[in-house]
């Protein structure tokens, strides 16, 4: 099982009812982005621990409302967050990185620029071509 | 000064202060400074930029895989893919730094789902008073690491960037470009499901 955006396995056991049908089955899923809306600024007990976690409240009140354990878990969590934000980039790996480079950096992905050709330039090269060939077809007959 | 979210600064967090370039030059436009004379030639002064901005996206990229293999690989590729465009720099060098890191990591998640990782599979010192101690917090770690391997990609980056790389909100939506509403909601989401799936064994 894997967790998701949208917290729809959360809500079917909450309302004990069966999940609805879709009205368009042929229409791709949105983005789970999409699905998000704001949060409002309520401060219910479940939010308590957020609240905590988040810095706004103390440990003390996140710890009566929401109990000892829970905020024993996230202080064991946030103490292992803590030691990673430690880490830093093993030696050797930025030397590594500028070795690997290549010798000159991309100034532009555009062909026009890279060709320092304008695209009114391009089209009239274009039907230079074209006039060009016009002219050598005529010739042949 | 003008800090930007993304410095380099040991183990203070991020977006907290940071390195000041030595001319008193906002960051931003210290980066723009180092991005010219780059696209000018000068080849070795990226390495400025690495030695910058490296550490905060080794850790996003760490957290988000939990390989540190894996994360230095794709730091690499990031690095490399930001200088071969580095005339496409519109805008803050920092955020676009880390969308390409944050992608490559999304990019990996996509194709390799792993169950179980390890952040000791690299040479970093350990920090732990005692042997029991470090058992305990190995064990909290690996419970840690597959438990984020099962959250969405999009819940395990909030997480990440919030608790890990101890980023504000307003930071965090200016990095992915969205709202601060919809982080504070992915990263209560994913602290949920840790929660529904740790509280078990710890709580």
């Amino acid at each position: 099982m894997m967790f998701d955006d949208a917290g729809f396995e959360r809500n079917d056991k909450i309302t004990g009812r069966e999940p609805g049908i879709r009205r368009d089955n042929n229409k791709p899923a949105e983005p789970l982005y999409d699905r998000e809306v704001p949060l409002s600024g309520s401060s219910t007990a479940h939010s308590l621990l957020h609240d905590w976690l988040d810095g706004e409240v103390d440990v003390m009140r996140a710890s009566e409302v929401e109990g000892k354990s829970k905020v024993e878990l996230w202080t064991r969590i946030n103490a292992e967050s803590e030691m990673l934000r430690r880490r830093v980039t093993p030696v050797g790996v930025q030397q590594r990185i500028m070795a690997s480079l290549p010798d000159t950096p991309g100034t532009a992905n555009s062909w026009w620029k890279q060709q320092q050709i304008t695209p009114v330039a391009a089209i009239a090269i274009g039907v230079a071509v074209l006039a060009v060939g016009a002219l050598i077809i005529q010739a042949l007959r | 000064m003008t800090a930007t979210p993304l410095q380099n600064q040991g183990a203070q967090g991020l977006g907290s202060g940071g390195s000041n370039p030595a001319d008193g030059v906002p960051q931003v436009d210290a980066d723009q400074e180092v991005i010219s004379k780059v696209l000018a030639g000068h080849k070795d002064s990226f390495g400025i930029l690495i030695t910058r901005y490296s550490d905060p996206l080794y850790r996003h990229a760490l957290g988000m895989t939990g390989s540190p293999d894996v994360a230095e690989d794709i730091l690499q590729a990031s690095f490399i893919k930001a200088y071969q465009h580095l005339g496409e720099v519109r805008g803050r060098f920092d955020a676009w730094v880390f969308r390409i890191v944050a992608n490559s990591c999304k990019d990996w998640l996509k194709n390799i789902r792993r169950t179980h990782v390890s952040y000791d599979e690299d040479d970093q010192p350990s920090t732990y008073s005692t042997p029991e101690e470090e058992m305990d917090r190995n064990e909290l770690r690996t419970d840690l690491q597959v438990a984020l391997a099962r959250l969405a990609p999009s819940l395990r980056e909030a997480f990440v960037m919030k608790h890990v790389e101890g980023r504000s909100y307003e930071e965090m939506a200016l990095l992915l470009e969205t709202t601060v509403g919809a982080l504070k909601m992915r990263v209560h989401r994913a602290r949920e499901a840790l929660q529904q799936l740790l509280e078990e064994k710890y709580a």
